[in-house]
Parts: structure tokens; C-alpha cells; sequence
């Protein structure tokens, strides 16, 4: 009976805790949903303007599943004010009918070209910038005092004399998927969608498989058995830092490990065969407006003087490893840095297609890269075959 | 002194021949279940934090991931531990709690439908929840529209919701228990004037306690195993999140995987557990046994 | 001591009054609140609540409602959901309502209108009909009241203004002040004031609006949206989407019942059905490999260490069953790391180059021995206790008998053991075909299939690769198709495993 009596003093316990709560009054507070873990940046960043406008900014990791439930908690009216997201998805996000176009709120003077390219989908841009992010060439100064390579020519030659001579046992240190080799894909000639200086012309045309790559498709081939390349499942992350390999691919979340392991590298972007530079993806981090947030205002206005603001560019690309999208910003960065020479080489890197069609494209194109890393097919074959898969699946022919 | 003798050559062929090559299942056996905590721990030590190029005696060991786990503001260890020990016991206590009721009456009342019941159960707990995932989303975020502590983010939704999963294999194997207790205990009692209460309280509940402890064990096990409901209900907030969900902080993304902190966290996540379970093994055989020998 | 008594005797009734209360004042707190599901389960839980405890004094069911009232709660319905949405085409790009898509494909093409600079105005509130309105000058010296429904012209004569031509008051308005006016930013946002057919005001701030022009027009009659510019016309298809004559598709679409398309896509689309033979087939071969293996390492191990002479078989007991002990979501990732997306711990160990998870074959091994690593404990305990519960009595006899230990074994232990076992097995081979948790974080369901439209892999089981139609497409969820999917598994599983039980019962007669 005992047990009966704790039961009861409990349940008043908790009708007085149901009853006592109000539902949580929702003005003069925002919410932005950010990655798990950039949280404390975001907060740091937005303190100041949440104190002078005495207006709340809760700031949220997103959860763990696809897009949160967003497409389905914005119609229901209880989604969050703001998100962000990288640019890639901008296609699939409007095409959702989930964020509205803040083309008016977006300051064009203030941001690259490119970077709003990345943003704009039909006739409006969705997101406002902040930070972009692209991978690079990392040289090992012991192995190369040279330096980063002014060719092609130079890297294949330096790689290979280094591999025959037994000091390094691979040429790049690199994951063999269609995110890190773009830039030798672009160099070969391959594209994913037709675009005329980093500016996407149509879905249509897929170069997957272009005329130029089939020409020079055995050149990866090549490379791979010249272990410029390690194929990919022999492929040793370390490889690098242990000073086996003249360069690897790096993105800014790489350099804490490299510094951690005390080595001397230098950062550029990567030649083109055809002299010049070969063109990595570019990824743009931005903040979307949720369309059904009942607090646009109040939210353009945090877009418009926060968001936008140089400071704020600044801290969060330093909090989340990467270059701040703002022009001011960027113009503040020690042109010496590391980060500086990320965003030198990002600044001539194509922008990452933003349609929803990517998905698909990712899907197949990783697959060519896998079967040609794990030797299965080679490298035109690989594409060729994709291209094909790939133009089926978007219903191109 | 050569009886002696024999009696040794004796215990010693006898020991080859019907103890040795036990030993040597055993080694390959030992080696293969502590594989992964081998590495773990050794992962944990390593300060280059790649698990791929990991010595098993690290070249650079050290304390450091430790020191980045329990630094880590954004990912408080030490909070998501204090969550998931609230969360799992609390949902293990009111999952024991159901079941046992439930498979009290499922054992000693014949009812309508008993037959139906003990089926629809256990099928019913093969929908996929994963699924149901968003639906549940959005319920509790309703009810966190009314009710702030039933909303999301809370761990009192989370833990109603693993209670809703009690009814299932869990019941069966208490049912099975129940079922070996002779009824004519309680028939016995029933003269004497108890109540079916009574019953359920003062005898069989004692007499079940292995299997409790058992199935609570279980059910702990099962309820800090639980990842993606749990992330979902509880969002990505780094004071929110449990150690399942918080420790793959540390080696989400494709690239930028920390194995070191990662590995430390699930070390001194995974030691607690063991011991509980090492503690406990004896009413583990026991108990998984008679739970299901009646099935 | 007679309240004691009193309380003490009574305490069930007021356990149970207190709780029908509580979920009576929670239901009227969700309906207030415009929660109309939750709500109304909350009255029903509390009318059974009051039934079952204080009427009927059904005893079985005073036991068995706390647990399938949470399980009505938090599992049935949200299956029920599912199957709901099993029949819709519920993906990205189909979430919102109709009218709703319609409005957003208007929204997205608004372009601000060149020549009008942006107009400031005051909120202000209808006397008579209290409805929101937004009172601006347009052009100079003309004020208006307006909002999304009406535009009246208002006379100079009804206003009184500030110096600046800012409306102070408005006869038959209650005019608001910008902090009043604040309150009202959700309402004011949505407001669109049409002054001429192509162009609409539409506040841009509290105190701001600008003039914008759409490129569409939707028009009731036809159900039909119009590009003003092309004037090509749109109307919408039966997969919710406006579409123009020459199949161009407008986003974004909205949510309708599509019946049993999802269903029968999964016979007949090229796309779902290719990987689908291969996830199937593998579905029931992993479970099956693994229920099977991890028996017999189980079986065999407790034969192996349930021998009296060896003195360190509690050692061995405590060590085998260790992985049941690692909570498997870290255990699991670890074997993850271990094997390596490239070169992982195993390959340098062995000195080997396995293509683990890029390999299909190899990947299906690896997850093998994964969940083997993960089920065999499981198996050697009831195994072990499967075999110590066998009455010695019977096995000396058998010795006496000059049975073989081979035969004992046949003949005796296996049948017994597998008496009790049997159950055991079903459901580990039901929990088998829907093991999501390790086959996702081992390998994401990995290698991909290349023609699978790049959801489905060498590993992904049913149930992995529902998930990722659902969650983690790379093209877009689609929880309708998933949806689908999922109660396609929870037929095959369900039905398999009344099979089971089914064979188990009539094996020992359930009481």
C-alpha cells in the first residue's frame, strides 16, 4: 500500500508541473538551426545584436535525420525562422517549397560572384553567405623543398622520380571519389553539367564523359599505375604526415592534423595539364529563411545586420575551418595564411552544381571513381558507363 | 613415488587430451570477442586519433583524447553520461514495470483474447519505428506546444516512448517466467484472502527478481544502444544528447573523422556496462533460460 | 490515523481518479491548443482509465492498459501513419498543401517593381469588424487602408497626421504604435495588397512595404496558373503539380493521395525494383547466416566450455559474452574504423589487402562478422543454460547405456536443447531481418549498387534500405515509396515470424 501512496503524492506532484507551465511565448525570438557543434560560434556572434534589440536568438543544432523534418514541421507552422545549409542543396530546397528567396535581403556588392552563383536558383537567391570551403593542394616541404608545383609537368615528374627512388610510396594522398578528383577530372575535360566559366548552363548536357575526357581518360589510368594515385582500397591516410607521400588533397579540417603532426607543407591549388589551374568544387555554407516563419522580419533583419556583417562572416568561417564568403572579411585575412591560400585557389574553383539533380550525379559518378579506384574497370569505361546510367536515371534521352 | 608418477602422467594426458584444445578454442575465441575493445582502448590512448593507421601499442600514447573529451564544452561527456544513465534507467524501470504487469496476467488470468494478445505484441514491435520516426517528430513536438516538459529536447517524452515499446519479446520472456511459478502458490493465497494484488506484489515479484534483473539489464543495454529516435526526439544540442548519439559527433562527416576522443568516450562509456554485466551474469544464464523455456 | 486508514484503503481510487483528472485537464489543454489528435487521445485514455479501474474491475485489463495504452501512443499510431502515407506521394517537393505550393510558386517569382520606392506605413485595426489593416499614402497626398482582402480609399478629413504625413489617427481605426504593431509582424508578413493586376504592395518590415510584380497568376476559375510573361498555362496533374501542355513541371507541388502507386512501383519501376530483388535476397540470406552461424558457434562453444574439469570456464564465460556488454552503436562504428573504408587495422594485422566494405562480397563478410561478433553471446548463454538445465540423471543414463558422447549428444542434448531454443531462434531471426543498427553504421548499406538509382547497396537489408529512401536519399526523400516499402517488410516479417510461432506451438503445446 506503501507503494500506492508514493504513486499518488507523485501524480500531484506532476498535475501541479503539467499546470503550472505556460507554453512558451514565441515573440521577439528567433531561431536558427545550425551544425552540430558551430553552436557556441553562432551564439558568441549573435550576442551582441540579441542584447541591443532585446530580441532572443536561440540557436539549435539540427538533428540527426535528412532535413529534420523540416519540409514537414515549415507547413505546420513550428519549423525554425532560419537554417543553414550548404549551397548544393539550394535546388532541392526550393524545389521542397521550404525557404523563401531573400534576393532583396542579400547584399550583391558584398559577396563574390561565384559564391551568389552558388546560392541562386531560377530567379532568385535563397541563401546569404557565409563561408566557403574548398579542397587543395598540400606539399611536403621536406620531400619537395621546391615547394607547390607551377605544372603539372612538375608534380608528375617530381612524384614519380620520388616514388622510383623509394622515398615516397604514393604521388598524392587523395580519397578516390568525384569530390576530390574534380580538379583532375576538369583538367582531363570532364564536367558534370556544361557550364561556361563556372556558370551552369544546363542540366541536359552531361561530360561525364566528354569527347576531351574519352580522349584523355587513360591519362587516370596512367596515373593510377604510376601510384600518383593509391588505389583505393590500399589507401593510407597517413601517408602524408608520415612523409611518404610529396602531396595529398586537403580540406581546411585537415590542417589541425597536419600542424598536430609538426610537419612543413605548403598549400596551393592544383595544375591543369593544360597549364594553369585545375578547377576543384566549391562549397558555399549559407543561411536559408524558413517560408513559413512567423518571424521574417525579425529575421531579415537579423540576416541583414548580422549575418551580413564582416564580423560575423569572419568568426563563424574561422569556427567551422574555412573562408569567409564576405569580400571585406576575406580582404581582412593575413594573405600568408593558410586560410588565405585556401581561399586564393577557391576563388578560381567552379562552385558545386546546386540543382537536385546532384544527387543522382554523386551517386553514379562516385560509383565510375570507385570502380576504377578498385580496378574493376578503367577509367573511360568507368565514365562511359556512367554517363549512360546517369542520363537514363535524369531522364535525358 | 612411481604411483606418484603415474598419477601425474595421468592428470597431464587427461589435460592434453580433454583440456588443452578447450584452452585453444578459448584463446581464438577470447581474442576474437575482445578485438574491438582491444583496439578501442588502444585507440583511446593514441593521440594521432586515426583509428585506420592505429599500432596496437600506440607510438604516441598519452592522455590527450581524454583531456579533449572532458574539455570539449560543446560536447559535454560527462552531461550526455548523466543523460543516458537518466534516460536509460528510468525507461528500463517503467519497461520492466509494464511488462511485469502485463505479463502477470498474460501468465495467471485466462481471458477473451489472451491467445490474440500474446501474438499482436510481439508483431506489433516488428513495425520498423525508424519510420515512424518523423511521425513521432511531430507528435511530441505538439505536445511540447502544450506542455513544454513533453516537448522536444526533453527526456520525459523519450522515456514514455521507450515504455511504449515494453509489450513485446521483453513480456514474453517474463510471461515464460511466470508461467514456471506453481499456481497453486497462488491458489493457496487466494484462500487466505489475498487480493490479485497481493499476489502479484508479495509473491510473485520476489520470486521473480533474477529475471528482472535480467530483462531491466537488457532493456538498459537496448535503450543506450538507441541512436536515431533518441537524436530525433532529443535534437543535437550538445547538453541534450546522449552518449550513443554525442560520441558519433566525434566521427561524423566523411572526411574529418576524430577517432581519438571518440574512442576514449566509448571506453569509459563501455566499462560501466561490463561491469554491471559481469556482476550480473550469473542470473543472466538463469534467468534468459527459464524466461523462455516456457515461451 | 482514521484519514491513514482511509487514504491508505482508498489510495487505488485516488491513483486512478487523480490520473483520469490529470489526462482530462492535459486533454482540454491540447484541444484549447488546437492539438485535435493528441487531444482526443487523451480523453479516450482517460475514459478507459476511469472504465477499467473504477466501473468494469476487468482484472486482466487493469494489468495489461498502462502498457498498451503507450503502445497505442507511441507505436500503432505512428504505424497506422505510415500506412497513411504508404498511399500518398508524400517526398520533397510534394509536403505542402495545395494552396499553399500555389502561393509559393507565386512568392518565388515575385521581382521588385522598378519605378515605386518603398512605402512606410502604420498598422491599424478595423473598428467595427476588428480586422488587420495597413494604412499607407499611394502616390503622395492619397492615404488608403488596406490588406491582403479589401483596399479602401480613406478622406483626408478622417485622418490626423504627423508633420511628416505619418498617420497619427484614423477615424473608424484604432491605429497601432510601431511596439503594438510589432505584435502583429506574423500577420502583417503574409499580407499582399493588390493596387494594379500585376502589382501588389507587400510589407517588407514592420514599418515598410514595397511594391512587387509576380510572374504568375492563378486563377480559380480553371484552376489554372498563368506566366504573365509567356502566357503559357498551367494546370495541375494527378501527382499534384502544376504542369504546362508541353509537360513543363512548375515546384513546388503539393500532397495528394496517389492510391496504390507506391505499391505497385515497386513491381513495375525499373528504378525500384532492380535493387529491390538483391536487398530482398539478401535480407533473408543475412538473417538466416546469421541466426544460423551464431547458433552454432554458440551451440558449440557451450558444449566446448560447459565441462566440469576445466577450471577457468567462468574466465571464458565472463570474456565471451563481453560484446553483449559494449553498447554495439560504439562497438560497431569501431569495427567500422577497423576495417577501414581503405586501408583499416585488419588488413595491416593479417597483411592482407581485402577490399572490405568497397567489395560486395567482402562487405557481406564483414558484416557477417560483425553481427556474428554481436549474436554469439547471446546464443552461447542460452545455450549454456540450455545444456545445464538438462537433468544429469538423464545423461548418466545415457552413459550407463554405453551411449556414445556423440550420440548423447544427438540424441538427447540437441533435441532438449533445441526444445527450449527454438523460440529463441525465431525471434532472433525476426530481429535479424529488420537488424538496421549494424548494418548502417558499418557499411551505409555499401558498396552501391550502380544502377540502383543510388539508394540500395551490396548490404543494405529491406529495412537499411527503406531508411535511406526515406531519410537520406540523395535525391530527395520519398516517404510515401518508403512508407510502402515498410509495410511490405512488416508483412514479411510479421508473417514469417506467426510462422514461427505458429511451428513453436504446435512443437510444445503453449498453455
Amino acid at each position: 500500500m506503501k507503494l500506492h501512496r508514493i504513486g499518488v503524492g507523485l501524480l500531484a506532484l506532476s498535475m501541479a508541473f503539467i499546470g503550472s507551465i505556460a507554453p512558451a511565448q514565441a515573440s521577439g525570438a528567433i531561431t536558427v538551426w545550425v551544425n552540430s557543434g558551430e553552436e557556441a560560434a553562432y551564439k558568441a556572434a549573435s550576442a551582441d545584436w540579441a542584447a541591443k534589440n532585446h530580441v532572443t536568438v536561440n540557436i539549435v543544432a539540427k538533428c540527426g535525420l535528412g532535413d529534420c523534418g523540416l519540409s514537414k514541421l515549415g507547413p505546420a507552422g513550428v519549423g525554425p525562422d532560419l537554417f543553414t545549409a550548404s549551397h548544393d542543396n539550394t535546388g532541392s530546397l526550393v524545389k521542397s517549397g521550404v525557404v523563401t528567396s531573400l534576393t532583396s535581403t542579400i547584399n550583391q556588392k558584398a559577396y563574390p560572384a561565384a559564391v551568389l552563383q552558388g546560392v541562386s536558383f531560377g530567379y532568385q537567391q535563397w541563401g546569404v553567405p557565409i563561408s566557403v570551403s574548398n579542397i587543395a593542394l598540400a606539399t611536403n616541404l621536406s620531400l619537395v623543398p621546391a615547394g607547390a608545383p607551377q605544372s603539372w609537368k612538375e608534380l608528375e615528374g617530381t612524384a614519380t622520380s620520388l616514388i622510383k627512388s623509394g622515398d615516397a610510396s604514393v604521388g598524392i594522398v587523395t580519397h578516390l571519389d568525384g569530390y576530390f578528383l574534380q580538379p583532375f577530372f576538369d583538367s582531363i575535360g570532364g564536367y558534370v553539367f556544361s557550364n561556361k566559366n563556372g556558370v551552369y548552363t544546363s542540366t541536359k548536357q552531361i561530360g561525364l564523359y566528354s569527347k576531351t575526357l574519352a580522349k584523355n581518360a587513360d591519362l587516370m589510368d596512367k596515373w593510377l599505375d604510376e601510384k600518383l594515385f593509391d588505389k583505393s582500397n590500399t589507401y593510407d591516410g597517413s601517408a602524408f604526415t608520415n612523409g611518404k607521400a610529396p602531396y595529398a588533397l586537403v580540406g581546411p579540417w585537415s590542417i589541425a592534423g597536419l600542424d598536430k603532426a609538426g610537419m612543413k607543407y605548403e598549400i596551393s591549388g592544383i595544375p591543369s595539364i593544360n597549364g594553369g589551374t585545375a578547377r576543384a568544387f566549391s562549397g558555399v555554407t549559407a543561411v536559408y529563411m524558413n517560408r513559413f516563419s512567423k518571424n521574417r522580419f525579425l529575421a531579415k533583419q537579423y540576416l541583414s545586420e548580422v549575418v551580413q556583417s564582416t564580423a560575423f562572416s569572419k568568426a563563424i568561417s574561422q569556427a567551422n575551418n574555412s573562408y569567409p564568403a564576405n569580400l571585406e572579411a576575406a580582404a581582412q585575412i593575413d594573405k600568408n595564411s593558410v586560410e588565405a591560400k585556401f581561399g586564393a585557389y577557391g576563388a578560381v574553383c567552379i562552385p558545386m552544381p546546386n540543382v537536385a539533380e546532384m544527387g543522382k550525379v554523386w551517386t553514379y559518378w562516385n560509383n565510375a571513381f570507385a570502380d576504377w579506384g578498385t580496378g574493376k574497370s578503367t577509367f573511360g569505361a568507368a565514365m562511359k558507363a556512367a554517363a549512360k546510367d546517369l542520363n537514363t536515371a535524369l531522364g535525358n534521352n | 613415488m612411481s604411483q606418484q608418477k603415474f598419477i601425474d602422467s595421468k592428470r597431464v594426458k587427461f589435460w592434453i587430451k580433454k583440456i588443452l584444445w578447450r584452452h585453444i578454442i578459448g584463446a581464438f575465441v577470447v581474442s576474437f570477442s575482445l578485438f574491438p575493445l582491444v583496439w578501442m582502448a588502444s585507440a583511446a590512448f593514441d593521440v594521432t586519433g586515426q583509428l585506420s593507421t592505429q599500432q596496437l601499442i600506440p607510438l604516441h600514447h598519452g592522455l590527450d583524447n581524454f583531456v579533449q573529451l572532458f574539455s570539449n564544452k560543446e560536447k559535454p561527456f560527462l552531461t550526455w553520461a548523466r543523460n543516458s544513465l537518466i534516460i536509460a534507467f528510468s525507461a528500463a524501470a517503467l519497461q520492466t514495470a509494464i511488462g511485469a504487469l502485463a505479463a502477470y496476467s498474460l501468465s495467471r488470468h485466462r481471458f477473451k483474447g489472451r491467445k490474440l494478445t500474446l501474438t499482436t505484441i510481439i508483431i506489433v514491435q516488428m513495425f520498423p519505428q525508424l519510420l515512424a520516426a518523423t511521425t513521432l517528430f511531430l507528435i511530441v513536438n505538439s505536445l511540447g506546444n502544450t506542455f513544454p516538459l513533453l516537448g522536444l529536447g526533453h527526456q520525459l517524452p523519450l522515456i514514455l516512448l521507450f515504455g511504449g515499446t515494453a509489450l513485446g519479446v521483453n513480456t514474453w520472456m517474463l510471461k515464460g517466467f511466470f508461467d514456471t511459478i506453481p499456481s497453486e502458490i497462488d491458489e493457496a493465497a487466494t484462500i487466505d484472502g489475498a487480493s490479485h494484488l497481493m499476489i502479484f506484489t508479495k509473491i510473485i515479484i520476489p520470486l521473480a527478481v533474477p529475471v528482472f534483473v535480467v530483462i531491466s539489464l537488457l532493456s538498459v543495454i537496448g535503450i543506450l544502444n538507441e541512436y536515431l529516435i533518441t537524436s530525433v526526439i532529443l535534437g543535437l544540442d550538445g547538453k541534450n544528447m546522449t552518449v550513443a548519439v554525442g560520441l558519433q559527433q566525434f566521427i561524423y562527416g566523411q572526411y574529418g573523422k576524430n577517432w581519438g576522443p571518440f574512442a576514449a568516450g566509448a571506453l569509459l562509456a563501455t566499462v560501466p556496462v561490463l561491469t554491471l554485466f559481469i556482476f550480473l551474469q550469473k542470473y543472466l544464464v538463469s534467468g534468459l533460460v527459464s524466461g523462455s523455456t516456457k515461451g | 490515523m482514521r484519514i491513514r486508514e482511509f487514504v491508505a484503503h482508498k489510495s487505488k481510487f485516488i491513483l486512478s481518479y487523480s490520473f483520469v483528472l490529470l489526462l482530462l485537464i492535459m486533454g482540454a489543454r491540447l484541444l484549447q491548443d488546437r492539438s485535435w489528435f493528441l487531444g482526443i487521445f487523451a480523453f479516450i485514455s482517460a475514459i478507459l482509465i476511469f472504465y477499467v479501474y473504477c466501473i468494469a474491475r476487468k482484472v486482466p485489463l487493469k494489468y495489461l492498459l498502462p502498457g498498451v495504452l503507450l503502445l497505442i501512443f507511441f507505436q500503432i499510431y505512428p504505424a497506422v501513419y505510415s500506412g497513411y502515407v504508404a498511399f500518398t506521394n508524400d517526398s520533397n517537393g510534394h509536403q505542402l498543401s495545395k494552396t499553399q505550393a500555389v502561393n509559393a510558386i507565386i512568392d518565388d517569382s515575385l521581382i521588385p517593381v522598378d519605378g515605386i520606392e518603398p512605402i512606410s506605413y502604420v498598422v491599424a485595426k478595423v473598428e467595427a469588424t476588428k480586422s488587420l489593416v495597413v494604412i499607407f499614402q499611394y502616390p503622395a497626398g492619397t492615404y488608403w487602408a488596406g490588406n491582403s482582402q479589401l483596399l479602401r480609399r480613406l478622406k483626408l478629413s478622417q485622418l490626423e497626421r504627423e508633420p511628416d504625413g505619418r498617420v497619427k489617427q484614423a477615424s473608424g481605426y484604432v491605429v497601432f504604435n510601431s511596439e503594438q504593431s510589432a505584435a502583429y509582424a506574423n500577420e502583417l508578413q503574409n499580407i499582399r495588397i493588390k493596387i494594379d493586376d500585376s502589382t501588389s504592395l507587400q510589407p517588407v518590415d514592420i514599418d515598410l512595404m514595397e511594391a512587387f510584380q509576380p510572374s504568375f497568376k492563378y486563377s480559380e476559375i480553371g484552376d489554372i496558373l498563368t506566366d504573365l510573361n509567356s502566357g503559357q498555362v498551367y494546370s495541375p496533374n494527378d501527382n499534384g503539380q502544376m504542369v504546362s501542355a508541353s509537360g513543363e513541371v512548375l515546384y513546388p507541388g503539393w500532397k495528394v493521395n496517389v492510391g496504390w502507386r507506391n505499391f505497385s512501383s515497386i513491381i513495375s519501376d525499373e528504378e525500384v525494383k532492380r535493387p529491390l530483388l538483391a536487398v530482398l535476397l539478401w535480407t533473408f540470406v543475412n538473417a538466416f547466416l546469421v541466426v544460423v552461424l551464431s547458433f552454432l558457434m554458440g551451440l558449440s562453444l557451450a558444449l566446448v566450455f560447459n565441462f566440469q574439469h576445466l577450471r577457468s570456464r567462468r574466465f571464458y564465460r565472463t570474456i565471451f559474452i563481453m560484446p553483449m556488454a559494449i553498447p554495439s552503436v560504439l562497438s560497431v562504428l569501431v569495427w567500422a574504423g577497423l576495417f577501414g573504408t581503405e586501408t583499416g587495422v585488419i588488413d595491416r594485422l593479417f597483411h592482407i589487402s581485402t577490399p572490405w566494405l568497397t567489395d560486395n562480397l567482402w562487405a557481406r563478410v564483414a558484416v557477417l562478422i560483425v553481427e556474428l561478433w554481436l549474436a554469439f553471446p547471446y546464443m552461447f548463454l542460452i545455450c549454456t543454460g540450455a545444456i545445464q538445465a538438462i537433468p544429469n540423471e538423464i545423461l548418466e543414463a545415457a552413459e550407463i547405456d554405453g551411449a556414445s558422447p556423440l550420440k548423447s549428444f544427438r540424441l538427447i542434448k540437441l533435441p532438449l536443447v533445441m526444445r527450449t531454443i527454438a523460440p529463441l531462434l525465431v525471434s532472433s531471426g525476426a530481429m535479424a531481418l529488420n537488424n538496421f543498427g549494424a548494418i548502417y553504421l558499418l557499411t551505409g548499406g555499401g558498396p552501391v549498387f550502380s544502377n540502383s538509382n543510388g539508394n540500395a547497396g551490396a548490404t543494405d537489408i529491406l529495412i537499411s534500405y527503406t531508411y535511406k529512401l526515406a531519410f537520406n536519399s540523395q535525391e530527395g526523400n520519398n516517404y510515401g515509396l518508403a512508407s510502402a516499402l515498410s509495410i511490405l517488410n512488416f508483412i514479411l516479417v510479421g508473417a514469417i515470424s506467426v510462422y514461427g510461432l505458429r511451428k513453436m506451438k504446435t512443437m510444445e503445446g503453449v498453455n
